[in-house]
């Protein structure tokens, strides 16, 4: 909720741009995920990422970057207790537990913290995304006591009162169902369950109006004790603050937090692949389209050369093919491209658009052509050098503000990038080759296991039950 | 609903102070602000800003819907994608490659009252930009072979954005309602039937009335020294010639004289209403209180609207009001909220106008007060986070009259009075003078029910 402040604006609601970057999903992608495109950035002012990691007593970590620049300051933390680790059956029990953090301490009620937080202007939220959940405070240099009280009491001391765990139950299920009008969220529940099944990723943080009905404040309150814990946790901390300052705060303010040897996460077997075809009738006037597959993990040694191939293919807006065949060339979308959901574990490949019903087959085709394309023909030197230039030239933009520098550096400790990943990251784009593109884009593009996804009013987009990139146009 | 940063909280403050600056005094924007005006009338604004090597150009064009005739909505907005179709010296798309290769991003927006363009990048590609945007100010060139895909593009933004989006179609049908002579009245993105009409003519004609040097201005903000910027920048865009001034709106929307109602009935998950107030902007002295009064309303969890609707009464899924301090024409205050499964919109808006009411009729607490103003002063600070959202800032009241008055926001807001909130609620929220929509669901059609969570059709091949 820590965007209850901003508001739905009338003039933003009728202003409108010339592209939009999809949030498709709230796991990372390549093409949302440009922020881990890093070059070192020289200039001596630089928003210098560089920052001060230390482990706190209880096994927490602890990284500061002191930016001075504004009388601000920004907390993320990140806890190993995200919508993956959802009991089968209990699907949204991660995203539930994480939401009522904010309604109740042992000594605050749901209103006194949110006018606490309000009167000092702060912004003070917690959720659960796939692979983590994180609580996050936006707070003004003087207030960072007041704003630090209320984060470290609703990390330790939250008290799931029944009345509240109701209320944002109910919340849930209200808000799965307004999502049903958004069809392109419709089609990524659907393809995310049809993709993992009941892996921990084939559910979204939500959950199922199925399972959250029978979420009860016990199941809270267990799921809290057991992973609500210091030693798989990291804590950032930027803006107006000193190290040593932050670190005695966070130490005095977090000293009851005690490990308990919660097992590192594992994920279950992957199941064999089933390419289907699914469809789900809406009337509505034009089609939303997930093409996709099982992708990677961060940690698989060739998402340097996944980068570029995806880039090339989907995730560089303008300078991609499917927006340049799709949108540029044949008008078919306003919004389309390709990105890898990259997680812990291994996630999705989706290539994603609308184009109006009657356009769906001739779309779809289009995005078959251009995954076989990248697959038999070497990228252009052309292509591979604006590639280069762009995932290495944009990294400044990454760390340009205090938020932006906070999430970077969480999710650098997260995936284990290294301390070195800023200065290494550009060498490893730069190494990446013509025939490393070909050979990801083989190896991990597979057209006879892509699923279709298709919202749309059905009979005008007449989806055949075929496989959608089952021929391949070469022969 | 879209969730956007508030854009309009933005304001002084920002310092690029030395490590550990005990206190910083907010510094006011016209201090901190670069402005220079060309002889063919391009206006420039330049704010320094070292804390990252990075910038945000911005161009703005004081042209938007607003400008519109009857039958050619949308044109504005269709502009805006032709702008990226080339010159005689840059290739159709080649823009946005060019900005890429720099390792930049680049966008537009076409809102009511302005067309904006804008690229992000390293502070020291600035060149690249600024000599991209003076070269498509005079230079633009495409022909049907562009024109043609791209206007059906446009056709799919719309119904990406509205089609598709039952609350986004509400809102539409709540404008056209509550404005009727006022060119506020149609979408910006246009009707869609009027952007099916669009000609590669309209455009170009639309193009050379409305994109001239005195009819734009330059926002940059970032890391770069002013005076070496300034002379780049007047370096480029100086041969640019003085056009003729484009044509002056005259529509204005007349005093409502009774509520207006509209309901929009189509297939949808959940009801919402809708209520907007005909009210004045940054040019009325009674801006900020209204800017304090949707505060008070939604600003925050505990705000009234969340905690009476959502919390305490459990009516409503999602609550909320907007009001805009900046345009150049009066605009609406809104009040909406989306009943929980099972409640309905007659419910909610009597709720909602309950809400409305007290305001009229109670004087806000004085803890309430300096709740809500405290919010709107920390996001203006907070916001400042952002370059992006501060040359915004600056582009917006700069379109709405003069960015100077960027630096009474705080000052002002600060000033409002409880009684202030009350005179203001009693004069504008009033029945008279208000348009309720409501969004009416339609069943699926019979013996299809909605999407269960599970998909319906599925085909193993």
């Amino acid at each position: 909720m820590a965007d209850q402040k901003r508001k739905a604006k009338s003039a933003e609601l009728k202003a409108t741009v010339r592209t939009i970057v999809p949030t498709l999903s709230t796991r990372f992608s390549l093409w949302a995920f440009s922020f881990l495109v890093i070059v070192r950035v020289a200039t001596a002012n630089a928003a210098d990422p560089a920052a001060d990691r230390r482990t706190l007593p209880n096994g927490a970590l602890l990284i500061v970057s002191e930016q001075h620049a504004l009388p601000m300051v920004v907390v993320q933390m990140i806890i190993d207790a995200g919508a993956r680790r959802d009991p089968h059956g209990q699907e949204g029990l991660a995203a539930l537990t994480a939401d009522l953090l904010t309604e109740g301490t042992k000594t605050r009620s749901a209103t006194q913290i949110s006018a606490a937080a309000d009167f000092i202007g702060a912004s003070l939220g917690s959720s659960a995304d796939t692979d983590y959940a994180s609580l996050s405070l936006t707070v003004l240099g003087k207030d960072l006591d007041t704003g630090l009280t209320l984060l470290t009491d609703i990390l330790l001391h939250p008290s799931f009162p029944d009345a509240e765990v109701k209320r944002r139950r109910e919340a849930a299920l209200a808000n799965m169902k307004a999502n049903e009008d958004d069809p392109g969220n419709v089609a990524q529940r659907v393809f995310v369950h049809s993709l993992f099944g009941d892996e921990p990723y084939g559910h979204l943080a939500i959950g199922t109006p199925p399972t959250v009905p029978g979420l009860t404040r016990k199941d809270l309150v267990a799921f809290y004790e057991r992973y609500y814990r210091p030693e798989h946790s990291i804590i950032t901390v930027v803006g107006d603050v000193t190290a040593a300052d932050i670190e005695q705060r966070l130490q005095n303010g977090l000293k009851d937090w005690s490990p308990a040897n919660v097992p590192a996460f594992a994920y279950p077997s992957i199941g064999a692949p089933h390419p289907v075809t699914l469809t789900v009738q809406k009337p509505i006037s034009q089609a939303n389209i997930i093409l996709g597959q099982r992708g990677v993990a961060r940690d698989n040694p060739d998402y340097y050369a996944l980068t570029i191939m995806n880039y090339v293919l989907g995730g560089g807006g303008f300078s991609s093919r499917l927006l340049d065949n799709i949108r540029t060339k044949a008008g078919l979308a306003y919004s389309v491209g390709s990105f890898f959901s990259v997680n812990k574990s291994p996630g999705s490949f989706q290539v994603v658009m609308q184009t109006k019903n009657e356009s769906a087959n001739d779309a779809i085709q289009r995005a078959c052509d251009e995954i076989a394309r990248i697959r038999t023909e070497p990228i252009s030197d052309d292509e591979l050098k604006e590639a280069k230039l762009y995932l290495t030239g944009s990294f400044p933009l990454r760390l340009d503000t205090n938020a932006k520098i906070a999430g970077f550096l969480a999710q650098v400790e997260f995936f284990n990038l290294g301390a070195d990943y800023a200065d290494t990251y550009a060498q490893r784009i730069n190494a990446v080759t013509k025939e490393d593109v070909l050979r990801a884009a083989q190896q991990y593009l597979q057209p006879e296991q892509l699923e279709l996804v298709v919202v749309a009013n059905l009979e005008q987009a007449k989806i055949p039950t075929t496989a959608p990139c089952g021929r391949n146009p070469e022969s | 609903m879209q969730r956007v940063i508030r854009a309009a909280l933005i304001a002084a403050a920002l310092l690029a102070a030395p490590p550990l600056a005990p206190a910083r005094a907010a510094q006011p924007y016209a201090e901190r602000v670069r402005e220079k005006t060309l002889p063919n009338g391009l206006k420039i604004l330049l704010l320094e800003d070292h804390k990252a090597p990075v910038a945000v150009f911005q161009i703005w064009y004081r042209v938007g819907s607003r400008n519109e005739q009857v039958g050619k909505t949308g044109l504005s907005h269709m502009l805006e994608h032709l702008m990226f179709k080339g010159t005689h010296k840059v290739g159709p798309e080649e823009y946005s490659k060019i900005i890429q290769r720099n390792g930049g991003n680049d966008n537009a927006f076409t809102a009511d009252d302005a067309t904006t363009y804008f690229v992000q990048l390293a502070s020291d590609r600035l060149q690249v930009v600024v000599d991209l945007e003076s070269d498509r100010m005079q230079n633009l060139s495409f022909d049907d072979a562009q024109f043609e895909p791209e206007h059906k593009v446009v056709m799919e933004e719309r119904r990406l954005r509205t089609g598709n989006n039952p609350v986004a179609s509400l809102f539409e049908q709540v404008n056209a309602t509550a404005y009727t002579a006022h060119p506020y009245h149609w979408p910006t993105i246009g009707w869609m039937e009027d952007i099916q009409q669009l000609t590669r003519e309209d455009a170009l004609a639309y193009y050379r009335t409305y994109y001239a040097p005195e009819n734009a201005f330059i926002v940059c903000a970032g890391d770069f020294s002013a005076d070496a910027l300034l002379a780049e920048i007047d370096k480029s865009f100086a041969p640019v010639p003085l056009g003729d001034a484009p044509p002056a709106v005259r529509g204005i929307e007349p005093v409502q004289q009774g509520e207006r109602r509209t309901v929009l009935r189509r297939e949808a998950q959940l009801p919402f209403v809708a209520i907007a107030y005909h009210v004045p902007n940054l040019h009325s002295a009674d801006g900020p209180a209204l800017e304090v009064l949707s505060a008070i309303l939604s600003g925050g969890k505990s705000a009234r609207l969340y905690q009476q609707l959502v919390y305490e009464k459990r009516l409503a899924r999602d609550a909320g009001s907007s009001f805009e301090l900046t345009s150049l024409d009066p605009g609406l205050f809104f009040v909406y909220a989306q009943p929980f499964p099972g409640k309905s919109a007659a419910q909610i808006e009597k709720e909602l106008l309950a809400q409305v009411e007290r305001l009229q009729q109670t004087p806000v607490a004085a803890q309430e007060l300096t709740k809500a103003k405290n919010g709107l002063e920390a996001g203006f600070i907070l916001a400042q986070d952002s370059l992006f959202y501060q040359a915004l800032l600056l582009g917006q009241y700069e379109v709405a009259g003069d960015w100077r008055l960027v630096d009474t926001y705080v000052p002002s807001i600060r000033a409002v009075t409880a009684d202030d909130l009350m005179r203001v609620a009693a004069f504008y929220l009033t029945p008279s003078n208000r348009t309720i929509g409501t969004l009416d669901p339609l069943p699926g059609p019979p013996g299809r029910p909605a999407p269960p969570p599970m998909p319906p059709q599925g085909m193993v091949h």
